[in-house]
């Protein structure tokens, strides 16, 4: 037996956070990768209050529920919306008396299909509108709800205009942000403008009304797992320039992307904080272990997890956030596979953040009950499920994913119930205890010659390779069928008194128990001894030969034959 | 440079698992502790193999990927990141084998 202490190679915690507003997260209705549907409208129709063609947007598709609905407004003369539709509140409005005017909106889609549209933004009777760009966006960005980075202010004529909208880590997730521009004036086809950006972490996507260069909106697309301790920064330094005056505004759409801790290795599983801005934090680590020494032939009879407590899983500006009353809720570790999900901290908004459908179907593979009391300072010894041992693997990585009993089933928790450990290649082990349990081989091929122990004076021929089926020269009235395949069970048609019994496979030298006298090879060389008629005694010197013949004894000589008798010879004829 | 040191400054696997092997061989043999008695460590790395007796666990014990050394306030090692660390293997070691005495 062998008692192996993994360490584990890799991990890494992952953290998204739910504003009050906005917690379905927590239920599955969230998916991992934001979206944005968009529509813009433009034009200069007539204003009719309600109605008016350039009032109003209309998405193609009913957002899901939870959406986040953005209207960006941007209008001629100065004019400010007069009236919103049912449920949107506005973030910014900016104005240049008798020029432009820009408005953000936003909503909360309840996933109706009137959600989708149209809306309405009411102007004044006579005035212009340019454009409505409608947006619907899904996923960790709309997680939150949106704010102001910068509101709608105007600048001059032919200025390049940044727009900086770093998002506030410390309080959000990153998420994105939507900077938008209306510029005015002159004829439509002396204004031109363009979106560049120099910040380096994000990617933008550009919504601009076409042919009506009236204005446009980026949508800066931001890393949602960013490394907090990296102090990013994103959309910042995005600016618009143009020949023409306008008005600039950027919203933060807060969210919770989930983002990893300030040391990767730092680990949190469970639902809340003791800090109270993150009471809907939702925190999942992975951890690998390389568990490839064990030799492949080796069992393993049991495998132990042991975790160190800590008071804060993600520490530096973060407060205490990952962890809180842990007695609330059963800390599970389950078996991911062989292999931690990749780490990649891209700014496609896509995270390995598992729903929590996703977590249960995983294997449980250890637990640590809500009852017991987890130690935040010192090590916490898991209790192993009887699927640990087997899960272990002997080749590669041994990952787990690391949630809570109650994110498993989606109970509704009430205050926090997050466990925090500390750094895992110090403080989280795999103990595995493992041995080499020998199992009989026996050779695919039988290419020995089995050794018959009772051959006795009546030899028997047996064929070298068990791959013929051996003749058994003298069967007599036991008849005896050996199967021409060893693979199969031989057949012995009449065992009567004198069973045998041959084993299915012949893993081992059958043994003829009685051989007796029923089955013999007569070698053919073992002729029969010629009949002694004569016994010729050779001569010795000073030996008497004597040849009696007694009864009725002849001597026949049948051909030429001379007898001498030599010394002492005598021959004594019966009745002489 | 300690080990722990000199592991945060290898540059390449080669230069690491060098600093790591000189931290095992910083442990003399035998150690008791309670019922326990190590007898001697085989370092393969990343396995490291100790043999001895006693205790309930299980013989040999192989410590895979272990650390040098742990987090210290008053450790004199500075990692990269700011933190102060101790290389300690012995206390790695019987941070181990404590559960089995």
């Amino acid at each position: 037996m062998t008692t192996s202490v993994f360490y584990a190679s890799d991990a890494f915690g992952l953290m998204q956070y739910f504003p009050d507003s906005h917690t379905e997260a927590i239920n599955d209705s969230l998916p991992n990768t934001t979206t944005v549907q968009n529509v813009s409208a433009q034009g200069t129709g007539a204003e009719g209050a309600g109605t008016g063609d350039m009032n109003s947007g209309t998405l193609t598709n009913t957002p899901a529920s939870g959406d986040l609905l953005i209207a960006v407004i941007m209008r001629a003369d100065g004019q400010a919306v007069t009236a919103a539709p049912s449920g949107w509140a506005n973030l910014t409005a900016g104005a240049t008396a008798g020029s432009r005017s820009l408005e953000v909106w936003w909503a909360r889609s309840t996933g109706v299909s009137g959600d989708k549209g149209p809306f309405y933004f009411d102007r004044a009777s006579g005035t212009a509108a340019w454009c409505i760009e409608l947006y619907s966006i899904g996923g960790p960005a709309a997680c939150s709800d949106p704010s102001v980075a910068t509101t709608s202010s105007a600048f001059a004529s032919a200025a390049t205009v940044t727009q900086t909208a770093s998002m506030n880590n410390t309080a959000e997730g990153p998420g994105m942000v939507l900077t938008a521009f209306c510029v005015g004036g002159g004829t439509i086809s002396s204004i031109s403008g363009s979106f560049s950006g120099t910040g380096t972490q994000e990617s933008h996507t550009t919504y601009s009304n076409g042919t009506y260069t009236r204005g446009g909106v980026s949508l800066v697309d931001l890393y949602n797992n960013a490394d907090y301790s990296a102090g990013p920064t994103f959309g910042t330094a995005w600016s618009w320039t143009t020949s023409r005056a306008g008005h600039s505004c950027s919203i933060r759409l807060n969210a919770g992307g989930a983002t990893y801790g300030t040391s990767v290795n730092r680990l949190s599983a469970g639902i809340g904080s003791t800090d109270a801005s993150y009471a809907n934090a939702l925190c999942q680590s992975f951890v690998g272990f390389d568990t490839s020494s064990i030799p492949d032939s080796n069992t393993v009879s049991s495998a132990t997890i042991k975790a160190t407590g800590s008071t804060t899983a993600f520490g530096t500006g973060l407060g205490s956030v990952g962890f809180g009353d842990p007695a609330n809720a059963t800390l599970q570790f389950r078996y991911h596979g062989t292999s931690l999900p990749t780490n990649t901290r891209g700014n496609n908004n896509s995270t390995p953040y598992l729903t929590k459908t996703a977590f249960a179907a995983k294997t449980l593979a250890a637990t640590f009950p809500a009852a017991s009391t987890w130690s935040t300072s010192a090590e916490n010894t898991l209790t192993s499920e009887a699927a640990l041992p087997g899960l272990i693997n002997k080749t590669g990585t041994t990952a787990f994913v690391i949630s809570t009993d109650e994110y498993a089933t989606g109970s509704a928790q009430s205050g926090a119930q997050a466990y925090a450990m500390r750094d895992a290649p110090t403080y989280t082990t795999l103990t595995v205890v493992h041995s080499f349990i020998g199992s009989a081989t026996v050779a695919a091929s039988l290419t020995v010659t089995p050794t018959i122990s009772r051959a006795i004076a009546y030899a028997r021929t047996v064929a070298s390779s068990l791959a013929a089926t051996p003749a058994i020269a003298t069967v007599l009235s036991y008849g005896r069928t050996i199967a021409s395949s060893i693979t199969t069970s031989p057949t012995i048609t009449n065992t009567t008194a004198y069973l045998r019994t041959i084993t299915s496979d012949l893993t081992v030298t059958p043994t003829i128990v009685t051989a007796r006298a029923f089955l013999r090879t007569i070698a053919a060389t073992l002729t029969t001894t010629p009949t002694i008629i004569a016994t010729y005694i050779p001569f010795t010197t000073q030996v008497a030969r004597i040849i009696r013949l007694g009864g009725r004894s002849t001597i026949q000589l049948v051909q030429t034959v001379t007898a001498r008798l030599g010394g002492r010879s005598t021959i004594r004829a019966p009745k002489e | 440079m300690t080990p722990l040191e000199a592991l945060w400054a290898a540059t390449d696997e080669s230069e690491a698992n060098t600093a790591r092997a000189a931290a095992w061989a910083l442990l003399e043999f035998p150690i008791v502790t309670g019922d326990i008695t190590i007898t001697e460590c085989v370092v393969n790395l990343p396995v490291v193999e100790f043999h001895g007796t006693g205790g309930t666990l299980d013989w040999p014990l192989r410590l895979i990927g272990a650390p040098l050394g742990f987090p210290d306030p008053d450790g004199l090692e500075v990692h990269p990141d700011g933190s102060t660390w101790t290389t300690d293997p012995l206390a790695v070691l019987l941070d181990v084998v404590e559960h089995y005495r």
